[in-house]
């Protein structure tokens, strides 16, 4: 059991402690490790003008990904929590298994056939981009605000404030959201580090001028070895920091509702 | 403010559990609590009340004001939840002013309130707290606190010291209590505590398989229990099966019981009952009176620090036992006018 533990985990830290030797060396070519130790990767990498723009776009799309999602989850989530039939609960199932059930590339090839045609040609804007990322995201947020709604009995506590005088707005505001507000905070950075981490899909759908950075990524692997594992640490480095401040947030919701 | 049902009924759609044709009339300031087995539908009658339900038949009237089509925010009723209910987010002081902003009451005046609601529940120097930071009772303490501090019509009380240790149930219960009378305020209290409600209510409502079977004060509950059930369910009972012999007297299991049985008829089933508490236990069977007397020996012997109870076998049946002393047994007596007698029960 260590055994395999162990295989397996240096199975993923493996490639990714090679590529921040390769970040940093100054030739690789045919030998186990990299020559030399330079910076001049990152400060390329930096300097990029594409890789600029790859940035800022998804980043920009990150965030409005998140915006989107946080409209759209909410009073999803509240619907799905608060239906009462085995139907709406198999539909909500079936729409949590959806990322896992229909990959990304399916979507892609879906949205390829649906708005390259002359009457929705919005192949290639940002808006698809965002509403691509936002279809293959929302499960996942869906799925952390209704697990918490569960865990902390939503519905009593909107009974409660029923009971107290307050109206659906009231309750709405005054309850509901700051009940969910680590949830959706926590659900939020997963969210973006999904976007910000997303290949698959948007390298179908993006247009040239709007194409995100791991897309910008690609085209990294095709000139020197150093320059694309720079760029590749600049992604996970974002990532990771997304994925540990969605556990962070997660875990001081958990210690904050526990029994003292 | 009165409270009353007038044969409300309602059934959860595809189910066959509920309530049916529940009448009930809460007076002012009167404590009501409303007990019966899990699934009784004493819950849903609570639920009800408070609007969460509405019913498929039946009037309900509080303050002599129908309430049917009134959402639960319009009916001004104060209630705690099993769970509590506390709204996480919020400190204990912001839960118990929150009725008060919905009421649009000013910030300062809100404060103060809340205030003295915490002074009045003993939870001076917890307003700031997070409901996670307070313990079970002191979050129960909150929740009675923020049902009362809006001067509600009625107090609804769904089981609030359920998730409480034996214990704290007991000083609870009398804070709640305390707390009711001070207000002056007309509460129903749900509860499947048979003790806690003989011990704090003014009437006491035994539901059954969605039924009201009996409404009456603790002591005649208790006393004189309209049927089997009532009886089986309100404390500890002997219930024997027996047949009736003649007007004097019943068969059972135990032997031959001398009983006021006029009335009714020779060879009918009926149940014998009488408390535990009403044998009468010695040492000899000499030192008994010879009616309902029994020789034989003890099972079960429960020690419960004021009193034992006991399992008393004859040899011929088994009977259940109260008593304060702690000498041998070997015989025991049922005087005859502690005996009731009920029809059988059938399958309700």
């Amino acid at each position: 059991m260590v055994v395999v533990f162990w295989l397996y985990l240096g199975f993923i830290i493996t490639p990714i402690l090679l590529l921040a030797v390769g970040s940093v060396g100054e030739i690789w070519t045919n030998t186990l490790l990299p020559h030399g130790l330079t910076g001049r990767w990152y400060v390329d990498i930096v300097t990029d003008p594409s890789f600029q723009r790859g940035f800022v776009t998804s980043i920009t799309v990150s965030l409005a990904t998140c915006v989107a999602t946080a409209i759209i989850a909410v009073p999803f989530a509240y619907a799905l929590y608060a239906a009462a039939g085995r139907g709406w609960r198999l539909a909500a199932r079936i729409l949590f298994l959806l990322p896992i059930a229909a990959p990304p590339l399916v979507l892609g090839f879906g949205f390829l056939l649906v708005f390259s045609s002359e009457t929705l040609p919005w192949m290639g804007t940002p808006g698809l981009l965002i509403a691509g990322h936002t279809v293959m995201t929302l499960p996942y947020l869906l799925q952390t605000l209704i697990a918490d709604m569960r865990h902390q009995d939503l519905a009593t506590l909107e009974r409660a404030a029923e009971s107290l005088g307050a109206t659906l707005p009231q309750r709405l505001i005054g309850i509901i959201l700051p009940a969910l507000r680590h949830s959706l905070a926590s659900g939020l950075v997963l969210v973006a580090a999904l976007s910000i981490g997303e290949f698959q899909l948007s390298n179908l759908i993006a247009g040239f001028l709007a194409r995100p950075y791991p897309v910008v990524l690609l085209q990294a692997f095709y000139g020197a070895t150093g320059f694309a594992c720079a760029g590749t640490i600049v992604l996970l480095v974002l990532a990771l920091a997304a994925s540990l401040t969605s556990a962070r947030v997660g875990n001081q919701a958990a210690n904050q509702r526990g029994v003292a | 403010m009165s409270l009353i049902l007038d044969t409300v009924s309602y059934r959860y759609p595809g189910q066959t559990s509920g309530v049916e044709s529940v009448s009930l009339d809460v007076q002012k300031g009167e404590l009501c609590a409303l007990i019966g087995p899990s699934g009784c539908g004493k819950s849903t009658l609570l639920k009800l009340i408070a609007g969460f339900l509405n019913p498929d038949s039946g009037v309900i009237q509080i303050a002599g004001r129908a309430v049917q089509g009134v959402p639960p925010r319009a009916r001004n009723l104060g209630v705690v939840f099993q769970s509590y209910a506390l709204f996480p987010h919020m400190t204990a002081a912001e839960n118990i002013a929150y009725p008060l902003k919905l009421r649009g009451i000013p910030a300062a005046e809100r404060r103060a309130r809340a205030e003295a609601m915490l002074h009045r529940a003993r939870l001076d120097g917890f307003g700031e707290r997070l409901p996670a930071q307070l313990s079970g009772g002191q979050q129960q303490r909150v929740a009675l606190a923020r049902a009362l501090v809006f001067s509600p019509q009625a107090l609804l009380l769904d089981e609030p010291l359920s998730a409480l240790d034996a214990a704290h149930r007991v000083a609870l219960r009398d804070e709640i209590r305390g707390l009711q009378q001070e207000h002056g305020i007309t509460t129903i209290h749900v509860t499947h505590d048979q003790e806690e409600a003989l011990s704090i209510a003014d009437r006491v409502a035994v539901l059954h398989e969605g039924r009201l079977l009996q409404v009456a004060s603790p002591r005649t509950l208790y006393d004189h229990p309209i049927d089997a059930t009532v009886a089986a369910f309100v404390g500890q009972a002997n219930l024997l099966p027996a047949l009736v012999r003649n007007e004097r007297c019943v068969e059972t299991a135990l032997g031959l019981l001398s009983c006021h049985a006029k009335g009714l008829l020779p060879g009918s089933n009926v149940l014998a009952f009488f408390r535990p508490e009403q044998l009468l236990t010695a040492p000899a069977p000499e030192f008994l009176p010879e009616v309902n007397r029994f020789s034989g020996h003890i099972t079960a012997d429960r020690f419960l620090g004021a009193l034992r109870r006991f399992d008393f076998d004859s040899g011929a049946g088994r009977v259940l036992g109260e008593t304060a002393s702690r000498a041998a047994i070997t015989a025991i007596a049922v005087p005859p006018e502690a005996i009731r007698l009920f029809p059988a029960l059938t399958a309700r």
